[in-house]
């Protein structure tokens, strides 16, 4: 058993409910803050983490992004979560609040 | 002072040092094969390579020109190794990471071809490659070539046609086809590795050995080495061809391990054809009850058949390469040891049954009898049927010795003494002895008292029975001694048959003709 690969598990698991949490909570959030507010939070992933996963979500219809000039460097994404996502982050936070009353249930008795 | 690359990243440009340019480029071909087979995968390695552009930019600021080794290794820091890339991913294609590789191999029957496995043989590697065919343990196949090799042998010939039929697998690719595992540059990358890392375990030890010998011998010369390597060699050869020999003898000792096994099992339990005795009943001559035969039979049994049997493990556990078990001699020879002490202790069971003897006596005194001359024969009436004897001819006498016959089923034993004295008056009295051994003199009475033995006296003629028979008691020396007093004055005439009999001459046989003298 690998206590690394159980911790990535459940850590996995939450992923898409707090990037869809962080997007929501702004207007536009570029990656890199998304990083900066889960790194606020304690919860750490590396930045190559995100792209690949908000590719997935855009292309699901829960983000949709826009490109912003920038002065200094090239166009960035701005993501936005669309109504669909707003939708699928509230059913996802309700199932977080069960699982998490569940669980300490439970590991209260144990 | 390095050389410099310009490098266009994310559509920005740089100046990076040579060998950071090389890091950089290995990084991102990385990533874009992590994420080849992903959707969208243009778009994520674009965000990527925007993203990577603007840290470094961060890094460089406004007095910074070359980006150089540690900006990159920040730069992979902060955008993470594709093994860190927690991918949430929930959909089939898209490329699920985990931090094992998956152990079992995910078969597909492309490509599978028979080969011999010659990485895992015992004679020819044809079982071993056979069984990767079908996927199944060696041991399977290699049991039932030993099995069809004791069978008449045929094991070995289709063996030989086999192994020179069906190629070796010499090259990765073969092995792997051997397998069935799919020729990918991946598997056979895995599979070269392997060996590579096989090869330089053995180099290593080589070279460990080498360094003991040099620093062993300090006047060791190169020429010594090359020769001792030689002799080296040469052993191994030779270690090798011994082993073949060995592998082949427990083959042979196998063989000949069932050959005697069977031949033990038809003895103890088959109809010897030559006698055509029934076990049966020769069972029930020696041994008191079936408990004390069973008992017999079975440790004298286990006796021969255990050292059999060790032989035949032994030597398919070399011929298979099972592992040796510390606990396998040990079992096998306690176990004959037990055989032992039960057949000594059947056999002290059988002499404490001879240990007492006891006889019966019968007496016959021929008051009637006036004549002068008395005379003996054989009484040959026994011969008839309807005496009781059930004896019809010769030709019905399987076993004909001094001592007993064994016809129709039933013994007959001549054990007969026969002595005469004088008379103590005048008449002529015949004694006669029933005796027999027991454990006990009770019992041996008992035995003595179920003898059967008849005498008859017909007009002048004392009829003296050739056999007598022991009832249903198992053999324990009974015999028959008989005393016949003679009163003086008198005569006494044998038969010529009578006298043969009593001395058991060889050609003693009964015949219906009367000869006197």
């Amino acid at each position: 058993m690998n206590i690394e690969n159980s911790k990535a598990q459940l850590r996995k698991g939450i992923l898409e409910l707090c990037i869809l949490g962080i997007i929501a909570s702004e207007d536009e959030v570029y990656p890199s803050d998304i990083i900066k507010k889960m790194k606020d939070a304690q919860l750490i992933v590396v930045e190559g983490t995100l792209y690949p996963l908000l590719s997935r979500l855009k292309r699901g219809g829960l983000l949709d992004y826009n490109w912003v000039e920038s002065k200094s460097g090239p166009p960035r994404k701005y993501y936005k979560v669309t109504e669909v996502g707003k939708g699928y982050l509230k059913e996802l936070s309700a199932t977080w609040e069960k699982l998490s009353d569940a669980v300490q249930l439970i590991t209260e008795k144990a | 002072m390095n050389k410099t690359v310009n490098a266009n990243i994310g559509g920005l440009i740089f100046h990076i040092d040579e060998d950071a340019f090389q890091k950089m480029n290995r990084y991102l071909d990385t990533l874009k094969s992590y994420f080849r087979k992903s959707d969208g995968n243009t778009e994520i390695m674009d965000d990527i390579e925007a993203r990577i552009a603007e840290l470094l930019q961060e890094r460089m600021g406004a007095a910074r020109e070359i980006v150089n080794m540690e900006d990159v290794d920040h730069v992979m820091t902060a955008m993470g190794q594709p093994e860190d890339f927690e991918d949430t991913s929930a959909e089939p294609g898209e490329k699920q990471e985990s931090s094992q590789e998956p152990e079992a191999e995910i078969y597909t029957r492309v490509n599978k071809r028979l080969f011999r496995n010659p990485d895992d043989k015992v004679l020819g590697g044809v079982c071993s490659g056979i069984s990767a065919y079908f996927n199944i343990d060696p041991i399977w196949l290699r049991l039932a070539f030993v099995i069809s090799v004791i069978i008449f042998g045929t094991g070995i010939l289709i063996y030989i046609i086999l192994w020179v039929i069906i190629p070796a697998a010499k090259t990765t690719s073969e092995k792997l086809q051997m397998r069935g595992e799919r020729v990918t540059i991946t598997n056979i990358q895995k599979s070269v590795k392997e060996e590579l890392d096989n090869l330089g375990n053995q180099i290593k030890d080589f070279g460990k050995d080498i360094k003991k010998n040099f620093k062993g011998d300090p006047g060791y010369s190169r020429r010594g080495n090359g020769i001792e390597g030689f002799f080296r060699n040469l052993g191994n050869f030779v270690v090798s061809i011994a082993k073949l020999i060995f592998k082949f003898i427990a083959v042979i000792l196998v063989i000949i391990g069932f050959i005697i096994l069977i031949s033990v099992m038809l003895g103890l339990f088959g109809v010897t054809s030559a006698l055509t005795i029934s076990w049966p009943f020769i069972s029930h001559i020696i041994f008191e009850n079936n408990m004390q035969a069973l008992l017999a039979y079975l440790s004298i049994g286990l006796l021969l058949i255990i050292p059999v049997l060790w032989i035949i493990v032994r030597g398919m556990m070399a011929l298979l390469s099972i592992k040796r078990s510390r606990y396998l001699n040990v079992s096998f020879f306690s176990a004959w040891i037990i055989a032992l002490i039960l057949t000594c202790f059947v056999g002290l069971q059988l002499g404490y049954d001879l240990k007492s003897k006891s006889s019966v006596k019968s007496e016959y005194i021929f008051q009637s009898f006036t004549g002068d001359t008395l005379y003996l024969d054989i009484n040959k009436d026994i011969y008839l049927s309807g005496s009781g004897y059930e004896i019809f001819n010769e030709d019905d006498i399987y076993i004909d010795s001094d001592y007993f016959n064994y016809a129709n089923d039933s013994l007959y034993l001549q054990d007969i003494k026969f002595r005469t004295r004088t008379s103590t008056d005048s008449f002529y009295s015949l004694d006669v002895y029933y005796m027999a051994r027991g454990n006990s003199r009770k019992e041996a009475k008992e035995r003595a008292e179920n003898i059967t033995y008849n005498v008859e006296l017909r007009d002048s003629v004392l009829l003296i029975d050739p056999y007598f028979r022991i009832g249903d008691e198992p053999w324990r020396h009974q015999h028959v001694e008989m005393v016949l007093r003679i009163p003086e004055k008198k005569t006494t005439v044998m038969t010529e048959e009578l006298v043969d009999f009593l001395n058991r001459k060889d050609d003693f046989h009964i015949s219906h003709n009367n000869r006197w003298h």
